[in-house]
């Protein structure tokens, strides 16, 4: 696929609006076509990939509910890949939300819905995705992520959870966290991939799970 | 309209009203407040090094940071040091001015090309516009913070008042606070402590500074106890009225009845608590003495 390659290393995205950046990413040109380098110190999926990221079934087009969008780092590649999918993003900060809208114009596959990930009721205009991501910080966030993947993802779907330890407990450690959650996953989903995020993110996991 | 215009526009409307709440200009204002104060006290300082090379005698022998900026603000250049400019000058006695007479004839400073201490004097100047600023700011948001939560800002303080806000991230969540939490907000650092190595707990955050938690020598920890969980209360009943009620009732009534009525029976259990303790000191006093015979 060469919406998205990996290159000395560094994993490029095709850049579906060429001529615009997004975060300050690097703009590199290959082939003949403009590629945005995917920082893996500013995206969790980018340090996943960077640390041996194996299922990473994105097609053309594949339908992504991406929960916790933030400013759209991470947003703006799956968008690069995804050209004639949707990608349905949620997010609850206003102040996050407006720096998404100025991608938002260009990129016409950003679906931006102003919401708590937590209100899944709310935006059941969503029709069933392939994938969803997670990326909340919340002491629920697990909780969070499993009633929107009952409720949005389609069988044989992939989930990707980034689990911020530090939002659940401060007390507790790391490996005792990850397992606690994992043991909520695990009873619903199949678990494909536990991976640390370390050094790009301190203190996060980043799990991948399968729906059956 | 298609789903995905119709997302944009309800995002975009949403947007406009979360930046038109005037709560999240305060928040940033008191967020800039103690930065300004360190660019001040850093432009000073910068300032001194610099004309130390020109006036040295002047930077050793005028202490008030404030007042040497006004001076080379307004006088700069050594020819300029005359009694009658000097005068101009409102926190200078009559020492200093002729003291500073003396210094600059006498002054064994370098010379300085005229542009570059021109640029010495508008560093003094944005220094000083700093300053200013950064007081009528906090002037204006303590009006604001007594408006919005009358009785809260009168029994916290001001001062406390503001930082509690900055700390709870917004008005919101400050009413949504229990008491315990309105008691430590300011002791982040002890409380994580507390929790993940075990130390003692916090008793007090910002509240230490409060007038009637300083006044008492043994009794802070109850103390501090007490005027959080008033604190708590009051917030409640400043921040749910306003949502409740018109704009135009509240700029009626200011009234701080309830804060001035828990205050009083703040201080009433303060004493009584006093004079307990003191029994209590007599008693054990007593005790040792009958024990020494």
């Amino acid at each position: 696929m060469k919406e998205l390659i990996k290159e000395r290393g560094k994993y490029l995205t095709k850049n579906l609006v060429p001529g615009t950046q997004v975060y300050g990413e690097k703009i590199v040109r290959m082939r003949g076509e403009e590629y945005r380098q995917w920082n893996p110190w500013r995206s969790k999926i980018g340090a996943a990939l960077k640390k041996g990221l194996n299922d990473l079934p994105i097609k053309e087009n594949t339908n992504i509910l991406y929960l916790g969008s933030a400013t759209g780092t991470t947003v703006s590649h799956l968008s690069d890949i995804i050209t004639k999918g949707k990608i349905y993003c949620v997010e609850i900060s206003e102040k996050s939300m407006q720096k998404l809208l100025e991608i938002t114009d260009e990129r016409k596959n950003i679906y931006p819905i102003l919401k708590s990930a937590n209100a899944i009721e709310e935006y059941s205009f969503v029709k069933e995705v392939e994938i969803i991501v997670q990326d909340v910080a919340q002491k629920n966030q697990t909780e969070i992520f499993i009633k929107n993947v009952d409720a949005y993802l389609k069988n044989k779907g992939i989930g990707l959870l980034a689990l911020k330890t530090k939002s659940i407990s401060q007390s507790k450690s790391y490996n005792q966290i990850v397992d606690e959650e994992l043991s909520k996953l695990k009873q619903k989903y199949k678990i494909k991939q536990v991976i640390d995020l370390t050094p790009y993110e301190k203190e996060h996991a980043f799990i991948v799970i399968e729906k059956q | 309209m298609e789903l995905r215009e119709q997302l944009i526009k309800e995002s975009k409307e949403k947007i406009t009203k979360a930046f038109s709440k005037d709560d999240v200009y305060l928040i940033k204002g008191i967020n800039i407040i103690d930065e300004m104060v360190e660019i001040y006290n850093r432009m000073v300082e910068h300032c001194r090094d610099w004309y130390n090379y020109y006036f040295p005698e002047m930077n050793s022998y005028i202490k008030n940071n404030d007042l040497f900026c006004e001076i080379v603000e307004e006088i700069c250049e050594k020819e300029n040091y005359t009694k009658e400019n000097l005068k101009k000058i409102k926190q200078l006695e009559q020492k200093d001015i002729e003291a500073l007479e003396k210094k600059a004839k006498e002054s064994i400073g370098g010379n300085c090309e005229k542009e570059m201490l021109k640029q010495i004097q508008e560093f003094a100047k944005n220094a000083l516009k700093i300053k200013k600023q950064k007081n009528e700011l906090q002037e204006k948001i303590e009006k604001e913070i007594e408006k919005k939560l009358p009785n809260f800002t009168y029994l916290a303080k001001p001062n406390i008042a503001t930082k509690m806000i900055q700390e709870a991230g917004s008005i919101e969540r400050l009413a949504k606070m229990p008491s315990s939490t309105i008691q430590i907000l300011g002791a982040e650092k002890a409380l994580f402590s507390h929790l993940i190595k075990g130390t003692k707990p916090p008793k007090h955050g910002f509240l230490v500074n409060h007038p009637l938690v300083r006044e008492s020598r043994n009794e802070k920890g109850k103390i501090s106890r007490i005027v959080a969980g008033k604190l708590s209360l009051l917030v409640k009943e400043d921040y749910y009225k306003i949502k409740d009620t018109n704009e135009k009732e509240i700029k009626k009534e200011n009234n701080i009845e309830s804060a001035k009525k828990m205050e009083e029976n703040i201080i009433k259990k303060i004493n009584t608590m006093k004079k307990n303790s003191d029994k209590k000191e007599k008693k054990e006093a007593n005790k040792s003495i009958r024990f020494r015979r």
